[in-house]
């Protein structure tokens, strides 16, 4: 009798348990789908409708959509000099971007984290720039760089330089401007990065190296950039990835002038082939095509990174 | 799958993009029957629905009809290709005629009763632009967007370049469009004599394409020889060659898009500059000049040898297919009639928002308090021609013509010859490739062998 109301009891309680189980798989599901439908819907078929146009000629016009196999990457292969000098020019903006940007961020970051007064107020400043939208910016740096701007002014007022400087009509003097533009949009939030990442670093750390001699340059060395390189790794993988996937700073501060030789690959990209900035006929198919051929060459960057930095993971 | 997307999308859509628009073709009490109609055309909404109130109030109601004019500012084309996959398309709209016209999505108004009659009021010239590669009109032309020089009225008479009256004279050669932009800039005071939006997406287009059709009679593709053909832009390149050697541009020109150089035409010391008729609400509302400014027509190489001036056809609108079921042929066409009628096309002169195509309409016409610059650009149509059909080519992955000028010939490292003879070569090979394709447009379509010598503009015009 007595093992028959046990073996009941275990019954029920597996009964609860599964439909526990299956509530909470249920509203799992149900708090996931949100996402998923927005994944398929504006990630998943626009990738694979990109895929498909790659292969196709296709303008708009229904008469002149047709497949052409691998043509469009052939040409980008043996024609396009300009996709490749723009993917060039990406890589150059953002190692010198990535360049600035870390040791500025992590520089800021190690001054605030002394607990200075007044460092809640600089860090509001520093993340400030980052929540202006790139458009403001952009008229910004135009404005500021312009011939008759406030940065000719001030370089003629204190007699550095004699006459006005054309600072879009030359490329090096272009990309200043837009290095300048780009750091000072985003170093704000890789100091925040940085600052959490600092903050995570125990004290005993720096006490016993004190204790034994050690000083600030070695417990810096030693201590802090060992402790965050496992953030460090991840604060620059997101900061290469956010220099190769620049492209609306380029287009509203230069447009990819003078030239188009400050266009990085997106940016030539969207200007060239994406409907209502490129000419109304153009061939979106070829355009899809470079798009997809950029995405597989960043995916084998972001493979590379990972592999080389795979290190910075376990150093404690 | 894809329809089922779209489906999902438009509902979406529905509340924002379609909302206030309502159901296309609706018949109500069985009186009068609603008439959708969908634009991009937003300087003119205010007047526009004024308009179309008043149509609904007399002629629309005699006629059991009542417009619903929507006015889709972003992006018409994805609305509209959004409203025809799931039949929310509005009954006429305006858009890219070889877009629409290819899908089998509009009606040609020869299919349309009484639309034969309607076309014979047109002169022939005047329906080129408007006729599809199957030989059917789809739309007619109703107004024109004119190019012209502005020139600061100030800096001419400052510098003396005036008449015996001591009315400025603007210039109608590039010798003359060199020689004042030299004599107008000065530097220490701030003066310059032209200014050159060279970062605009479409300078090529609007600086050199257009301007030069005064020299070639033609826009980079020759409709007598079906050939490409870039030498009709070679004076005016080298005349840009020209100011840059002098000085004589307002500096920075390389970082200068189109607004920020209207913003300075209108703000300081600039003698000229290319512009369109849309530039009149610019410079009296967006940026009001601070000089007394003027429009010529736009200068040539040579002034004996004088083509017409290049214009655009504008507010032509297509009747969907789909809304001659729905609403009948009769009421759709009286709408379509209406908005491209002479009445509307003088009321909106009137207002300031649209230049008639034909230009005898204005004629008799007094604006006391038309906007600077309205009148000049207005009587532009009658040195202007607007059918140069150009068969379309693909040179993605190439240098584009723009890329070419801005790239190699400002810079100096091509010479304007050289570059000339690889458009020729470069454009020529797309365009057989093009005609090579499968489905592709005939060539004669393009083709018309008194193009030229319609285009000549004689002292008569």
């Amino acid at each position: 009798m007595k093992s028959t109301t046990i073996s009941l009891k275990n019954a029920n309680f597996i009964k609860n348990t599964k439909s526990i189980n299956q509530r909470s798989q249920l509203s799992s599901f149900l708090m996931v789908l949100p996402q998923t439908i927005g994944f398929f819907l504006f990630t998943a078929y626009p990738l694979f409708w990109a895929i498909r146009f790659a292969l196709y000629n296709y303008t708009g016009v229904v008469t002149d959509t047709y497949f052409i196999g691998l043509q469009n990457f052939v040409k980008i292969f043996t024609v396009d000099i300009k996709y490749w000098s723009a993917l060039l020019n990406t890589f150059l903006f953002a190692s010198l971007k990535t360049g600035m940007e870390i040791p500025f961020a992590l520089v800021l970051a190690v001054l605030l984290n002394q607990g200075l007064k007044g460092s809640g107020f600089y860090r509001s400043m520093f993340y400030l720039p980052n929540i202006i939208s790139i458009a403001i910016i952009g008229v910004i740096f135009s404005n500021m760089f312009g011939y008759f701007g406030v940065v000719n002014s001030i370089f003629i007022k204190y007699g550095i330089i004699s006459s006005p400087i054309d600072w879009f009509s030359t490329k090096p003097k272009a990309m200043i401007v837009l290095l300048l533009a780009s750091v000072w949009n985003s170093f704000g939030i890789n100091v925040m990065y940085f600052l959490a990442a600092l903050q995570n670093v125990p004290n005993e750390l720096y006490e016993c190296a004190k204790l034994d001699g050690a000083g600030r340059f070695t417990m810096f060395h030693k201590i802090t950039v060992p402790m965050i390189a496992p953030v460090f790794k991840i604060i620059l993988m997101l900061s290469i990835i956010g220099s190769l996937n620049t492209n609306d700073l380029i287009l509203v501060i230069t447009g990819g002038g003078p030239a188009g030789k400050t266009h990085t690959v997106l940016s030539f990209i969207v200007k060239n082939f994406v409907p209502g900035f490129a000419d109304a006929k153009v061939n979106i198919g070829y355009g899809c095509a470079t798009a997809v051929l950029t995405a597989i060459i960043f995916g084998i960057i972001t493979v590379i990174y990972n592999k080389l930095s795979s290190k910075l993971s376990d150093i404690y | 799958m894809k329809k089922t997307i779209s489906l999902i999308l438009l509902s979406m859509l529905l509340i924002t993009v379609l909302a206030g628009c309502g159901k296309s073709s609706i018949t109500t009490g069985g009186q009068i029957t609603e008439v959708t109609v969908w634009t991009p055309n937003s300087h003119s909404k205010a007047v526009m629905e004024r308009l179309v109130n008043e149509y609904n109030k007399t002629t629309g109601k005699e006629n059991g009809i009542k417009i619903i004019y929507c006015v889709k500012e972003n992006n018409l084309p994805s609305v509209l290709e959004s409203a025809f996959a799931s039949g929310q398309e509005p009954d006429l709209f305006t858009g890219v005629l070889s877009t629409y016209a290819s899908s089998g999505q509009i009606v040609a108004i020869e299919d349309i009763p009484g639309g034969n009659e309607y076309l014979a009021t047109f002169r022939k010239e005047d329906l080129k632009i408007t006729k599809y590669v199957d030989g059917k009109h789809y739309s007619v032309p109703f107004s024109a967007t004119t190019r012209g020089l502005v020139y600061n009225k100030d800096m001419f008479k400052k510098y003396g370049i005036v008449d015996e009256n001591g009315e400025p004279t603007p210039p109608k050669t590039y010798e003359e469009v060199r020689k004042y932009a030299k004599i107008m800039t000065d530097e220490s005071k701030g003066d310059y004599g032209i200014i050159l939006p060279l970062k605009m997406a479409g300078f090529y287009n609007a600086d050199i394409r257009e301007p030069a059709r005064v020299d070639a009679g033609f826009m980079q593709f020759n409709p007598t020889t079906g050939r490409y053909d870039f030498s009709g832009t070679k004076a005016l390149m080298e005349l840009y060659l020209g100011v840059k050697e002098d000085k004589s541009f307002f500096p920075g020109a390389e970082g200068l898009d189109n607004d920020p150089a209207r913003a300075q035409f209108a703000e300081r010391n600039i003698g000229m500059k290319y512009a369109s008729s849309f530039d009149v609400g610019v410079y009296n509302d967006q940026f009001p000049a601070k000089c007394d400014w003027g429009v010529a027509p736009l200068p040539v190489a040579d002034i004996n040898n004088r083509y017409k001036q290049s214009m655009s056809v504008g507010g032509v609108a297509f009747m969907t297919k789909t809304s001659v079921e729905k609403i009948g042929a009769e009421k759709l066409f009286e709408v379509f009639k209406w908005i491209h009628s002479d009445e509307l096309a003088i009321a909106l002169y009137k207002e300031g928002c649209e230049i008639p195509y034909k230009a005898s309409l204005v004629d008799d016409i007094n604006l006391d308090n038309a906007k600077a610059g309205w009148k000049e650009f207005s009587n532009m149509v009658k040195i202007s021609s607007s059918n140069n059909k150009i068969y379309p080519i693909d040179i993605s992955g190439e240098k584009s013509v723009q890329e070419v000028f801005l790239e190699d010939v400002w810079t100096g490292k091509v010479s304007v010859d050289d570059a000339i003879l690889d458009l020729n070569k470069r454009y020529n090979k797309a365009l057989e490739s093009s005609l090579a394709k499968p489905n592709a447009n005939p060539l004669e379509y393009y083709l018309d062998s008194d193009f030229l010598k319609n285009a000549k503009l004689e002292e008569t015009d």
